[in-house]
């Protein structure tokens, strides 16, 4: 199958930044109605791979290599309003709150998509706006309500009918339940499943937060300082992660065992943002560190089926299964 | 106590204030006013009759209170330069201040905030730098400059002479325009200037929230941002500078423009009543358009929440 | 996700002056020279009316024959005084009820200054001060008292909104915690931090106190013992008809100068503390 979005060694920087990229050499695939997730720590790129597939990149960031969506190569400094390769992208953000226009009630703020991006006749809006916000799980009054008016899930509910809205076919989720509850969270990532398989959407979730894509993802792939360390089918790697940082992320999970009360592991040391080092990013924090790790960058290399690919050079053996 | 009651109740607070300070500079120790009625070489008698005849002996606040009910029932008294009924005098003025001033006005505001939209959306680029270096050169120039130099360049033979320099024969639209264009021009330059950098810094604070990359996100174009989504957010300032400058634009405005331009609105009779200590008609106006300031101040308490919906006047206030 | 955020450019330590500080210094420049110069008193009438520009007279004459070059100078030294005397009174006032009420915030201190600040804020400035100065005719400062009484009100509202603002940071609790006396903790650990807030504001009032004293002594209501820059632009409406321009332009010119040069200087002083509102 053809990826519906490619991004081919993709790099970028921010002015001031002097050489530190916020995003190296980054090489991604997303199948149509593949839901991908895209793990890492908080200022690792993240989002600023999502706003470069928005064409939404501040003014005077400094990029490599290109993205390609359903055949069409994105304009990273795409002026508002002109139609685009980001037209079959829709995005929901981090914080609901703040995302929606405050003194504008929420039926207004979908129906001003619907309008944009459907054929359909002014007269039909209010149904459509009906059945969206059916499919998101709100009841129909909500349409008059203002955002402050709404709990932070229903907030993300709304973000969700503007995105099914603009009947685009990819979704990305930026950190889309970091701002909720435990409870919230659950739900609105259930919703985010059954739309994804509904609609079928190719789903990009970005999250720092293994859990959370382990229950939407089928593909992930995780990110340290701008970098991807190690991509593989969901099961691979939370079964057999291979690099030393995804295997730190994955033991840094709590889990309830009341019988084997386990030590929460925690990843040694902060972030190297110093520009200019040779070898691998993540060697000072490493636990599986050699020597010439600091000299050389690791290549992302494959394993022999090519599911899975991690970029070290003292990778963990196949045979440790996480305890 | 609901918000709305303690507003209303600060508003009065400030209305007692405000005839408070005007009773006491205009009438406690404003001018004695029973010699200039007494006419020349009065006696003590005579002079005594005027005093209490003026309420003058009575106490401070019996005096204070009748201060209040005059104001209260525009029983403002009659000017002492020409005799005329306070009232009748304003009601005269206002509407020639009004049509002088009103018109440059708002043309004014919404040219800055049009401007302040194109120097937001270009922010850090040229337009914007143009822009907002312009207006600060411009609040540098004194509005008396403006004034004289368009004047000059547009009212004299030295220059294109167009309008008369002097003078207000309005009866009809086009001898508006011969009479009103120069001072609404006037206006109309020193407002941009004034407001063009704060408007511009309102939309630039609103292009920075999340919800406009939303809209970007979502496909809005660069009107629909502006129009759509930041302006209903800039709405509550934008109207309270708007609301609150117009009784200092009526008043301290009308006061260079008209007495430069010789039109008689309320901006000429304060000038003329200061010269000639008219103390009925400059206590009127003090005290009427400080009372304009609270009552605007407090209308827009109430349509506030009509543009916000977030504000709630039924609230408990804490 | 700080990716999103744009870092600030670095800026340098040592810059060039700026262009404020520039016309700033070509003012002060303009008016030691003024001074340093051999000119006759600025109220001597002389028959040379409507004199050029000569060696004698470097700005020529108006229509008494007075000099205008001393004129505009002692114009000069007369409206620094003024915005001087204005902005420090009006800014110590503005700042000592700004902290009370800020400190106070929301008990009876607070309630009458903030009462008082509407009050003041709601009477016209212009008829004010000439209500004032009829009042306190025999009064010779009628007109700097009246600003200062109308212009300390939002100077109070600024310190007001930090001292409530900075009153919940920790290093205040601390000092509040160990024992500091309230005065104490406004003088030497609030007040320090609303500094930028302050200055704005400060040279915000000597801006206003300049610019109302020019329109005020134009109209005729300013302090007649002096000349004024106002005076010497009311003057000369009647001779730029005439074409003589030399009153117009040497008044009008440097008070833009002035009021152009502080207004550049506060601005990049609000662009350091605030870099959202400045100019780019």
């Amino acid at each position: 199958m053809e990826p519906i979005v490619s991004i081919r060694n993709l790099s970028i920087s921010y002015p001031g930044d002097g050489a530190r990229s916020a995003v190296k050499h980054i090489n991604l695939d997303i199948l149509p109605g593949q839901a991908v997730g895209l793990v890492g720590e908080s200022g690792c790129g993240k989002t600023t791979l999502a706003l470069a597939l928005m064409g939404m990149l501040p003014p005077g960031c400094d990029h490599r290599g290109k993205i390609i969506i359903a055949g069409q190569k994105v304009d990273f400094y795409q002026r508002p309003g002109q139609a685009s390769a980001r037209d079959h992208c829709a995005m929901i953000f981090q914080n609901p709150q703040t995302s929606l226009n405050p003194v504008i009630s929420v039926g207004t703020q979908i129906s001003r998509i619907i309008l944009r991006y459907s054929r359909l006749k002014k007269s039909a809006i209010p149904d459509r706006l009906a059945e969206l916000l059916v499919l998101v799980g709100l009841s129909d009054h909500c349409r008059k309500l203002y955002p402050h008016e709404l709990s932070g899930g229903m907030q993300q509910r709304v973000l969700l009918a503007m995105a099914l809205a603009r009947e685009a076919s990819i979704l990305i989720a930026d950190e889309p339940t970091a701002a909720l509850d435990a409870g919230t969270r659950l739900q609105i990532l259930n919703l985010l499943k059954q739309l994804q398989e509904q609609q079928k959407l190719s789903l990009l979730l970005i999250s720092h937060d293994l859990s959370a894509i382990a229950r939407v993802c089928q593909q992930v792939a995780i990110v340290y300082q701008g970098r991807v360390v190690e991509q593989a089918p969901q099961k691979l790697i939370y079964t057999q992660p291979r690099h030393p940082y995804s295997a730190g992320l994955l033991a840094a999970i709590p889990k309830i065992h009341p019988q084997r009360p386990r030590k929460l592991q925690t990843l040694l040391g902060e972030a190297n943002h110093s520009s200019g080092q040779t070898g691998c990013d993540f060697a000072s924090r490493c636990p599986r560190r050699e020597a010439y790790c600091e000299q050389q960058l690791p290549p992302l290399n494959a394993t022999l089926e090519k599911s899975q690919q991690f970029a070290c050079f003292n990778p963990r053996p196949l045979s440790a299964v996480r305890k | 106590m609901p918000m709305y009651l303690r507003k209303t109740l600060h508003s009065l607070s400030l209305l007692l204030g405000v005839t408070f300070i005007s009773f006491l500079l205009m009438v406690y120790f404003g001018p004695d006013r029973s010699y200039a009625i007494a006419g020349k070489n009065p006696d003590t008698a005579q002079l005594e009759e005027i005093r209490q005849q003026l309420g003058y002996d009575q106490a401070f606040l019996s005096r204070y209170f009748t201060h209040i009910k005059d104001l209260a029932s525009l029983n403002l008294g009659q000017s002492e330069s020409n005799g005329k009924p306070v009232s009748q005098l304003l009601a005269e003025t206002i509407p020639v201040s009004l049509l002088v001033l009103l018109p440059g006005f708002l043309v004014g505001n919404l040219l800055a905030l049009l401007l302040a939209m194109v120097a937001a959306w270009y922010r850090h680029s040229w337009p914007d730098r143009l822009l907002t270096n312009l207006s600060l050169a411009g609040v540098s120039i004194s509005f008396l400059i403006i004034i004289i130099l368009l004047s000059t360049w547009l009212c004299t033979p030295q220059g294109l002479n167009l309008f008369p320099s002097r003078g207000w024969r309005v009866d009809s639209l086009a001898s508006w325009f011969t009479y009103a264009t120069v001072p609404s021009l006037a206006l109309i330059i020193v407002t941009v200037f004034f407001n063009l950098r704060f408007y511009r810094a309102l939309l630039l604070d609103e292009m920075q929230q999340d919800y406009i990359r939303t809209a970007r996100a979502y496909g809005a174009g660069p009107f629909s941002i502006m129009f759509k989504e930041a302006l209903p957010n800039t709405l509550i300032p934008f109207l309270t500078r708007l609301l609150f400058s117009l009784p200092a634009i009526l008043v301290s405005g009308s006061l260079l423009l008209e007495s430069y331009f010789g039109i008689p609105g309320v901006g000429k009779v304060s000038f003329d009543a200061i010269f000639n200590a008219d103390q009925p008609v400059l206590n009127a106006i003090v005290s009427l358009s400080a009372i304009l300031v609270i009552v605007i101040a407090w209308l827009a308490d109430f349509i506030y929440p009509y543009l916000d919906p977030r504000i709630n006047l039924q609230a408990e206030s804490p | 996700m700080t990716a999103s955020l744009k870092p600030a450019k670095p800026s340098s330590r040592f810059k060039l002056p700026t262009l404020g500080t520039l016309i700033f210094i070509g003012f002060i420049g303009i008016l030691l020279a003024l001074a340093a110069y051999p000119l006759p008193e600025w109220q001597t009438i002389s028959p040379d009316r409507f004199a050029g520009i000569s060696l004698e007279h470097p700005l020529g004459t108006n229509a008494l024959g007075q000099d205008i070059a001393s004129r505009a100078e002692t114009a000069s030294w007369h409206s620094l005084r003024i915005g001087l005397i204005v902005a420090l009174c009006a800014g110590f006032l503005g700042v000592s009820l700004g902290l009370l009420s800020g400190w106070y915030a929301g008990r009876w201190p607070d309630t009458i200054i903030l009462w008082l600040t509407g009050v003041m804020e709601a009477i016209p400035f212009y008829l004010f001060v000439a209500a004032l100065a009829y009042a306190l005719r025999q009064f010779s400062w009628s007109m700097e008292l009246a600003m200062v009484i109308t212009f300390w009100t939002t100077m109070a509202r600024l310190i007001r909104a930090e001292v409530i603002r900075l009153k919940q940071r920790d290093f205040i609790l601390s000092a509040r915690a160990i024992g500091l006396s309230p005065s104490r903790t406004l003088t030497a650990h609030i007040l320090p931090n609303a500094l930028p807030v302050l200055l704005v504001q400060l040279s915000m009032i000597f801006i206003a106190a300049i610019k109302a004293e020019v329109i005020l002594s134009f109209l005729g209501l300013g302090n007649n013992s002096s000349i004024s820059w106002g005076q010497m632009i009311s003057e000369s409406t009647h001779e730029v008809i005439s074409g003589h321009y030399m009153n117009f332009f040497s008044a009008s010119i440097l008070l833009f100068m002035l009021i152009y040069s502080i207004s550049l200087i506060t601005d990049s002083l609000q662009t350091r503390s605030d870099p959202r509102q400045g100019v780019a």
